[in-house]
């Protein structure tokens, strides 16, 4: 389950902050009756990330949000591992058709 | 001893642990607490500092509760009821298992000055520079094997029809 939510506004001083999250949450739960055994388990995730800050002053409401620059990072070398194999690939095909 | 014939007490037991373990987590959307992403403000020359952190946690729990391997004979069964006193004892089997983790991950730091208010990303260096490092030599390994395909000695040239 994905949803967005706000939470409790922080007040400093004239301004506040209302924090925006991505909140990621799976539960289960599970009960088993048989003849000789009963048993019962249960497994929860939940993962809370922010993703904006909503800031209500006098001035007026803005929005600002909240990059996760480690991650972004990472994705982009990531990517370039994949990428540059391919295009080392396509530079073999082509070296071995002009020969 | 069947579970149908263990006594109410018994029964309601079993129900109480079975119904705690599947109440932990009924609450987990109550307990998701956003503010827990952002820490107190701290103020200092002015400025206001707010940290803020991705946070995950997980959780597992298990019970389960079975009768014992094997079965009364008849003449323990009877020498049972003829005690003056019969101690009715419920020998179950049970087991309890869980595990546990949280993970807390900071990504930002929001400023709050006279001029306004900024969101300072933070970035795990550490992380960066390991991936980059191992970027770094599969780009080297792949170069490798590129040029070896491309100049290496079982590579045969020369014009179509010629002889090499």
């Amino acid at each position: 389950m994905l949803e967005e939510v706000e939470g409790a506004p922080i007040r400093v001083g004239e301004r506040k902050l209302v924090p925006v999250v991505r909140v990621t949450r799976r539960v289960r739960r599970r009960a088993l009756v048989g003849s000789d055994r009963v048993a019962a388990q249960g497994q929860g995730f939940v993962h809370l990330r922010p993703v904006a800050i909503v800031e209500r002053s006098a001035a007026g409401e803005r929005r600002i949000p909240i990059h996760d620059r480690t991650t972004q990072m990472l994705s982009g070398l990531l990517l370039a591992a994949f990428i540059i194999p391919l295009l080392l690939g396509v530079a073999v095909r082509l070296a071995r058709g002009r020969t | 001893m069947r579970i149908a014939d263990w006594s109410a007490e018994g029964r309601e037991v079993m129900g109480t642990d079975i119904q705690r373990v599947l109440d932990q987590f009924e609450d987990l959307r109550k307990k998701a607490d956003v503010r827990s992403c952002f820490g107190k403000p701290v103020a200092a020359e002015g400025h206001t500092v707010i940290p803020v952190a991705a946070v995950t946690y997980a959780f597992g729990l298990g019970i389960t509760e079975a009768e014992p391997a094997g079965e009364e004979t008849g003449a323990t069964a009877q020498a049972a009821e003829t005690e003056a006193e019969v101690e009715v004892t419920e020998e179950v089997e049970e087991g309890l298992g869980g595990g546990g983790g949280m993970l807390v991950r900071p990504l930002a730091v929001i400023e709050l000055t006279p001029e306004g208010t900024l969101v300072k990303p933070i970035v795990d260096e550490q992380k960066v520079t390991l991936a980059g490092a191992l970027l770094i030599g599969w780009i080297a390994l792949c170069l490798a094997r590129t040029l070896v395909r491309i100049f290496g000695p079982g590579q045969v040239r020369g014009k179509p029809g010629e002889t090499p």
